[in-house]
């Protein structure tokens, strides 16, 4: 399977690559070491020069459409340009990251190519007799795991980010191909109007975090998150807020503190759990932590069980001591 | 402007917040069977529903939820519908209909969506709480050919556009949509408690239900769910260290004392 063909959509993110695509190239150069063939990826956007130059470090051909039509991400005109791209290059496999971008762009893109797609996979693996892409897709809040087979070509997979540890530079370097692709019909469905920036927040790149959940009431209950963040700074470099759904949910922290299945995904030295009970789909996004505390006045919450330490007790009460404490020691 | 008809699609999901145990695994079939624990509708579905809710409290018009059903225990979730203020109920009901995978489930929606006449809107939730593909909504504006926005916090009506407050990992943007539109929704707007009358109103509101003969589609082409595996997830049990003092404060005094003599901190 010399020139069967894996191909990474890199994902970008204020301009730069976003962490997901290591994972994703990762994930590719698994496959290409166990079945062969050629891992390649594709950079779209507009003056995407520099990011090539990048991900050509990292696999053997990289793919390059540059208009400035895809300067910002349009959802129909990546979808567009994917598919012409996909159709020319005619992967094998193509693995996309789990991204809010594509959770549009991926299954409309799969339809056009006649695609089997599997979404949200923590792990992908190539049969070697029949060249079946065996998908892991964790299912039911992940509280179970199926294991989906795909067929055909193109075969596709989006990849839930901090499945997999990121690539390592290799040491040679890929080809660069930019396709001059023309657009063709018109996309005026749909008009970017504005911007909103958020916060800019990043839970992935977190040292410590500390995330409350429904137990904690309002901005006072935030503030003494806040206050606990501060004493930790005395120990971690980064330390962040973080939440569980409900606290988003009520509009009291933005989307992009939450951590959980819908939300973002972390693995830090230290996760402080406050009054979260620990459900199923908050746990798949802090499992990887290194150290879990939880602080619960319900005994009997799930959270207790995957914690390394715990304490019974109204965080009301409890986190003002933990700071005094922490502050305290030599 | 005239007022709009707006559809969406429900689903209803074993209740997410249940207990684990009430998640059975049965590796053998391939299926999850929830223990003692009811149906309710997939979150984000009735983030949908509260969306259209809100445009129709505002604009008049008409809102349809429409349902692939294959559960009696699921007339509980769909009567909700009704009583939250959907205005008519569409069932597509056929033993054909049963598990069958993304692309034909949105090929059976958009076969009875196309017998809708001059619907403005499609709101869908991001994903389910069950398998969670997240691909019916995007493969229905596919199959329809129609715009679709995924990820939405607010959806307006202005004039013969949708505007879309769409999330990004960090803010959000804001896009202007030409009707008719699907847009996939988020968890932000929550779905409104019906009062008692609403509820013993439901049972008054049209509900149609269209089996495989009914919608122009060839049951032939539909494909089923086809799972190879299914297993227990791997354990992320750990081993908890209750941390314990006479006073809640000594608990947290001493979690910090524990800390450094661990040296995690």
């Amino acid at each position: 399977m010399e020139d069967a063909r894996i191909l990474v959509f890199v994902e970008k993110e204020d301009g730069e690559v976003a962490g997901i695509t290591f994972e994703l190239l990762q994930m590719g150069r698994n496959l290409v070491d166990k079945g062969g063939g050629v891992l390649c990826s594709t950079v779209i956007g507009y003056q995407t020069g520099e990011i090539a130059d990048t991900i050509a470090r990292f696999c053997d051909e990289v793919y390059c459409i540059d208009n400035p039509l895809l300067a910002t991400f349009r959802s129909d005109l990546y979808t567009h340009f994917l598919e012409k791209l996909c159709r020319h290059v005619s992967p094998e496999i193509i693995l996309i990251g789990h991204t809010l971008n594509n959770l549009d762009l991926a299954p409309r893109l799969a339809y056009r190519m006649g695609a089997r797609l599997v979404t949200d996979c923590s792990s992908v693996s190539i049969d070697g007799d029949t060249r079946s892409l065996l998908c892991t897709k964790p299912v039911y809040g992940d509280r179970a795991n199926a294991v989906f087979i795909s067929d055909g070509k193109p075969k596709m997979a989006t990849l839930r980010s901090k499945s997999i540890e990121a690539i390592r530079e290799g040491s040679s370097r890929g080809n660069i191909i930019n396709l001059n692709i023309p657009v063709e019909g018109t996309f005026d469905n749909l008009e970017l109007i504005g911007t909103v920036p958020g916060e800019s927040v990043s839970l992935d790149k977190a040292d410590a975090i500390v995330a409350g959940g429904r137990g904690v009431k309002g901005t006072e209950g935030l503030q003494i998150l806040e206050r606990l963040i501060d004493a930790l700074n005395r120990y971690f470099d980064k330390v962040e807020l973080g939440a569980s759904r409900p606290l988003v949910d009520a509009g009291l922290l933005p989307k992009a503190r939450q951590l959980g299945q819908t939300g973002e995904k972390a693995a830090p030295q230290l996760y402080v759990a406050v009054a979260i009970s620990g459900s199923s789909q908050h746990v798949s996004g802090i499992a990887g932590s290194k150290k879990i505390i939880a602080i619960n006045k319900d005994g009997d919450a799930p959270i207790f069980d995957i914690a390394d330490y715990g304490i019974v007790g109204p965080y009301e009460t409890v986190v003002p001591a933990l700071i005094a404490k922490l502050r305290e020691l030599p | 402007m005239k007022e709009p008809t707006i559809i969406v699609c429900i689903k209803q999901v074993p209740d997410p917040e249940g207990p684990n145990s009430a998640f059975e695994i049965d590796s053998e079939a391939r299926v999850v069977t929830p223990r003692g624990i009811p149906p309710v509708m997939n979150t984000f579905d009735a983030n949908g529903l509260e969306a259209a809710l809100q445009l129709k409290d505002k604009l008049g018009g008409e809102v349809i939820a429409i349902n692939m059903v294959d559960d009696k225990l699921a007339m509980p979730v769909l009567k909700k519908a009704l009583a939250a203020g959907a205005d008519e109920l569409i069932i597509l009901k056929d033993e054909g209909f049963v598990g069958l995978d993304p692309f034909s489930t949105a090929s059976v929606l958009a076969a009875a969506i196309k017998q809708i006449d001059g619907y403005s809107l499609i709101l869908v939730g991001r994903q389910s709480g069950d398998w969670g593909s997240g691909q019916v909504g995007p493969v229905l504006a596919e199959i329809l050919q129609i715009p679709s926005v995924g990820v939405a916090q607010r959806v307006n009506i202005e004039e013969e556009n949708i505007i879309v407050e769409r999330l990004k990992r960090t803010g959000h943007e804001i896009l202007k949509v030409r009707m008719p539109a699907l847009i996939a929704m988020d968890s932000e707007v929550e779905l409104r408690l019906p009062t008692l009358k609403d509820i013993k109103d439901a049972n008054n509101k049209p509900v149609t239900t269209w089996n495989v003969s009914d919608l122009a589609i060839d049951p032939g082409k539909l494909k089923k769910r086809q799972v190879y595996q299914l297993s227990q997830p791997p354990s992320r049990k750990r081993h908890c260290f209750l941390v314990d003092g006479e006073t809640v404060q000594e608990k947290g005094e001493n979690l910090a004392v524990k800390l450094r003599a661990d040296r995690v901190i």
